[in-house]
């Protein structure tokens, strides 16, 4: 292997160059002496022998360059000189660099945070092996409006049938659980799953094992796994816990194993899993729709997505087909989808992550235009510096070869200090992250971002240093070496470009800005938004009654808490709910007496929230027709219901709703509506409603919902302690204020628009910054045309206006270009808007009047600058 | 009197043939021969002798030590290396094909 030889042999000369320069100094100085000596002898006098002996040798410093570049190494010492030369110049000029390096350092800042989230979610695999082949089962079913990430337990057989396409099936579906028996009693939300799924994810025991398909059957032994953050605190992460049993809801159960990491990252919500184990009965047709399950598949190696989605479209079809009279006509466009876990986790959350990347890649953009400007600026003191090489010797190519080397590593610097702001960054995001973004705690600095990083800074260098070295190309070096060379065609050129590189970054600004103000109009919008209650001094907590009783010591017991609960002082109205507003209200289908939906219009279908009869007064929705229902109504058994004005809305258009007759079963019961109150958004503020229904009636487990005078939050402890009183061991979890719960469903919408403002405003303030660099060295560069023009009688007005006109022309074209650029970019994020058009005039109106003043503000320093010119000094200066 | 400049490349050529008729030489030693086989006609820019010398180091045509002269000063000495050997025959038959397609062209002309 000669090749390794003589690489060994370069590597070595490397670390050996002082000896190297020595070793030939020696020799060379040898040879011309010997051959001094020999002239001398032959007879010629001394110094003339001297002379002719260096003069036949040749150039030594060439020759030891020449001997240097034999081995290879040229680059890298041309590259140390560079380096070398790179620093001293940005130490001898601190304020540019200190410039420089900042506006770099935000702009790689903000991308390396960004990425980092964009790493963390979208980019990195699930932890899970091959998780591409990992799908699950969303049906729908457009009659009713219904998308649901559910399926029923027949349809688990019918899927999994599929042995050709799918290498196995899995299925779970979720339960609150009150743990007692070790330490304090928890709720806790627990993972009912076949046995399949731990191994169809590839997801192994970190302690214990799986469950095996035996133990999955219905009554069965019972088994848990932990999750891990469960096992610490309530084992303190003792293997011991394997075999120690723990309550589950008052059943025993047998610790068998502790969950991995990656189960947590996948399921979050998860703290325990057990067998799903579901009764035969279950798998009927009568009871479909009882539970939700989620089913999950893993496609056999080179099946592709499109293969499982045909077939399961087939399904869909056989299953219409197949549908009973009277169900069939609801079915119409019933489709079962398949669709990878990644895109199910992180679906919709793509596209404002994608959007906030956009963003500050302009942001980045608009920074690398503010340092090629200046390095514009410095161009002219520069140039004659790269006459002077040049004349000395030095190519083309190493000149350039050196500017480059400068940017780079002003963008290197820059790197360095933009991943601190990464790193704060990052922690910050995470921080404020909205519920709705998954996985955040796999969000960290990690190699990859510090890949992105370096590969951004290492590309803004180059792009931003290729300003400089465009102009070297048009520099006329004897035109530079003159010292009073001022507007050669170089400084023209390069004026040009500066003005083209501060229009891009008032460009790409426009368009941030609209950005930033479509979605803070959005939220602003949100915010507006009549949720149909009043949330202020609104307490709401979820209720985990831990004894099963019937429905009247249900309704008693409930009776009681409300009692105790009202009694206490700081309460107004205490109630129960079903689902309030914002957490998760159940879907119905109902049938109308008298009334026949359209063949192909949706069958009726609601909210559906069973509550007690203070909820109203207590959630503060306004009745608007009729009565609200009473205790009475309910120890009665009196069949009423109120509805909101969006159902009475749809189905009695023009009519009153009062006395009109619902149900869910052809044959009856029918119950009677007794009351309209006002619409109420169930779900998210951004989603109107389509109508919502409310039962009377006590159940177990409904959720409080307590108005108090004042202070709601300060109440939680004393209202737990009454619910405790009456059951020591129910769980009170998920205890919230309304106005929480309203803050929290506009946190991903807040999010996006803090941060796309902050980018924003960043842009702005760099964009004027910019402007004013360029105009500020305009001013300087035509100090002496000033001077001129006051000399000849120019009023300072008329410089001012010179000026600012100069600055305006810029800025007005700049809006232009981005109200065409703007145009065609906000279209993207239609999706991500409420209540305003991606082209809202008002926006776009808005933005362009702030940026032209703000590059008013820009320009205004440098015109009084120029204002006041003393046309003899700048005369005389000349 | 009138000297030549070398053709580009034989330079090689010529140090490894220099190298293979003698144990070892240095720098000046190796300039010298050159000059005198070729009856002072072709005259080596000397120092151009040095970055070539450096260039067959890297190769491994030659290997260097460092020695006393006869006159007892410490010089780098070069010597051939079995590479350098095959190296010289492939120069050398390279540069025999060349020269004579030169001279077939001249003289046919």
């Amino acid at each position: 292997m000669p090749w390794l030889h003589e690489f060994g042999r370069r590597i070595r000369m490397l670390f050996r160059r002082a000896q190297f320069d020595r070793d030939l100094d020696e020799e060379m100085r040898l040879h011309i002496e010997l051959r001094e000596k020999e002239l001398t002898a032959n007879g010629f006098p001394a110094s003339e022998a001297h002379m002719n002996a260096r003069k036949n040798f040749g150039n030594t410093l060439a020759l030891r360059e020449a001997s240097h570049d034999s081995w290879g190494w040229a680059w890298l010492e041309h590259l140390a000189q560079d380096l070398k030369f790179a620093f001293r110049m940005l130490r001898k000029n601190p304020g540019f660099t200190a410039v420089a390096v900042l506006t770099l350092a935000l702009g790689i800042g903000a991308n390396t945070a960004i990425f980092s989230v964009v790493n963390a979610i979208l980019l990195q695999p699930l932890p899970i092996p091959d998780s591409s082949r990992v799908v699950v089962f969303h049906e729908a079913i457009p009659k009713i409006n219904l998308v649901s990430n559910a399926v029923s337990p027949p349809d688990i057989h019918n899927y999994s049938k599929h042995t050709d396409i799918f290498e196995s099936t899995a299925a779970f579906y979720e339960k609150n659980a009150n743990l007692t028996g070790v330490g304090q009693p928890q709720r806790l939300l627990a993972m009912h799953a076949s046995a399949s799924l731990l191994p169809l994810l590839g997801i192994r025991p970190i302690l214990g094992r799986n469950f095996t398909p035996a133990e999955d059957t219905y009554g069965a032994g019972h088994v848990v796994l932990l999750s891990e953050a469960l096992w610490r605190s309530v084992f303190g992460g003792s293997p011991s816990a394997i075999g120690k049993h723990v309550m589950l809801n008052d059943v025993s159960y047998e610790v068998i194993g502790v969950l991995p990491q990656s189960f947590q990252i996948l399921y979050p919500e998860y703290q325990a899993c057990v067998p799903m184990a579901l009764p035969p009965q279950e798998f009927t047709d009568e009871h479909e729709g009882d539970l939700f399950i989620g089913m999950l598949a893993r496609l056999r190696p080179g099946v592709s997505l499109q293969q499982a989605r045909a077939a399961m479209t087939v399904d869909a079809a056989r299953e219409v087909a197949s549908a009973p009279p009277q169900v069939a006509p609801m079915l119409v466009g019933f489709r079962i989808e398949v669709l990878r876990l990644i895109d199910e986790e992180v679906g919709n959350i793509r596209q404002p992550l994608y959007l906030l990347l956009g963003a500050v890649l302009f942001v980045l953009l608009i920074a690398c235009a503010n340092v090629a400007n200046l390095l514009l600026a410095r161009g002219s003191t520069r140039s004659r510096e790269m006459a002077v090489r040049a004349a000395i010797g030095a190519g083309r190519r190493r000149i350039v070869a050196q500017l480059l080397t400068e940017s780079v590593l002003l963008s290197f610097l820059g790197g360095v200090l933009g991943l601190l702001f990464a790193w704060w960054g990052t922690t910050a995001l995470v921080h404020f992250a909205p519920p709705s973004l998954p996985h955040t705690s796999t969000i960290r600095v990690d190699p990859i971002v510090l890949v992105f990083a370096f590969v951004i800074s290492t590309l803004a260098g180059i792009f931003f240093g290729l300003a400089p070295v465009v102009q070297v190309g048009k520099i006329d070096w004897s035109d530079a070496l003159k010292e009073n060379a001022r507007s050669g065609a170089s400084e023209i050129g390069r004026r040009g470009l500066r003005r083209l590189l501060v229009l891009s970054e008032i460009t790409l600004t426009f368009v941030l800005l609209v950005g930033a103000g479509l979605l803070l109009r959005s939220f602003a919008k949100l915010l507006d938004v009549n949720p149909g209650f009043d949330p202020t001094n609104v307490l709401t907590m979820r209720l985990s009654p831990s004894k099963q009783g019937n429905a009247a010591q249900a309704a008693a017991l409930s009776r009681d808490l409300l009692a105790r609960i009202s009694a206490m002082p700081g309460v107004t109205r205490a109630s129960l709910a079903g689902e309030p507003p914002l957490m998760d209200p159940g879907n119905s289908i109902f049938l109308i007496h008298d009334y026949h939906a359209a063949a192909n219009g949706p069958q009726p279908h609601a909210d559906d929230v069973a509550t007690s009869p203070g909820y109203f007064a207590a959630m503060g929705i306004p009745l608007l027709h009729g009565r609200v229902y009473t205790d009475e109504d309910i120890q009665s058994n009196n069949p009423v219901v109120v509805v909101d004005q969006a159902l009475a809305d749809r189905f009695w258009p023009g009519q009153s709703a009062l006395g009109k007759q619902i149900g869910f079963d052809s044959k009856g019961p029918w119950s009677t509506i007794i009351g309209v109150v006002g619409t109420v958004r169930s779900h998210t503020l951004a989603m109107e409603s389509k109508g919502t229904l409310y039962f009377p009636g006590y159940y177990e487990g409904m959720s409080l919902v307590v108005r108090a005078a004042s202070n709601p939050g300060a109440l939680a402890g004393a209202i737990r302690t009454q619910v405790q009183a009456l059951d020591p061991s129910q769980a009170v979890y998920d205890v919230k204020t309304m106005s929480e719960r309203v803050t929290e469903s506009v946190a991903q919408q807040r999010f996006a628009a803090v941060l796309l403002a902050l980018f924003a405003g960043l842009a702005l303030a760099l964009a004027a910054v910019g402007l004013y660099g360029v105009l500020s060295y305009m001013v300087a560069q035509r100090t002496h045309e000033i001077g001129v023009r006051m000399a000849l009688g120019a009023h300072p007005r008329d410089v001012l206006r010179l000026v600012i006109g100069q600055g305006l022309k810029l800025a007005v074209i700049g809006v232009a270009v981005g109200i065409a650029a703007a145009f065609g970019l906000t279209r993207l994020m239609a999706s991500l808007l409420y209540g305003v058009s991606a082209t809202d005039p008002l926006t776009f109106v808005g933005v362009s009047l702030l940026l032209v003043l703000v590059a008013l503000l820009a320009c205004y320093v440098p015109a009084r600058r120029a204002m006041r010119v003393d046309p003899m000094l700048a005369l005389r200066y000349e | 009197m009138h000297r030549d400049e070398i053709p580009p490349g034989t330079l090689y050529l010529m140090i490894l043939k220099t190298l293979a008729r003698r144990r070892e030489l240095h720098g000046y030693e190796i300039a010298k021969t050159i000059q005198q086989n070729s009856e002072d006609v072709l005259q080596v820019e000397e120092g151009s002798l040095y970055p070539a010398l450096q260039r067959m180091l890297v190769k491994g045509w030659v290997k260097a030590s460092w020695g006393t002269t006869t006159e007892n000063r410490r010089a780098r000495f070069y010597r051939l290396t079995p590479l350098g050997r095959k190296q010289l025959e492939i120069e050398q038959s390279q540069f025999e094909r060349v020269v004579n397609a030169i001279t077939r062209v001249i003289q046919t002309a």
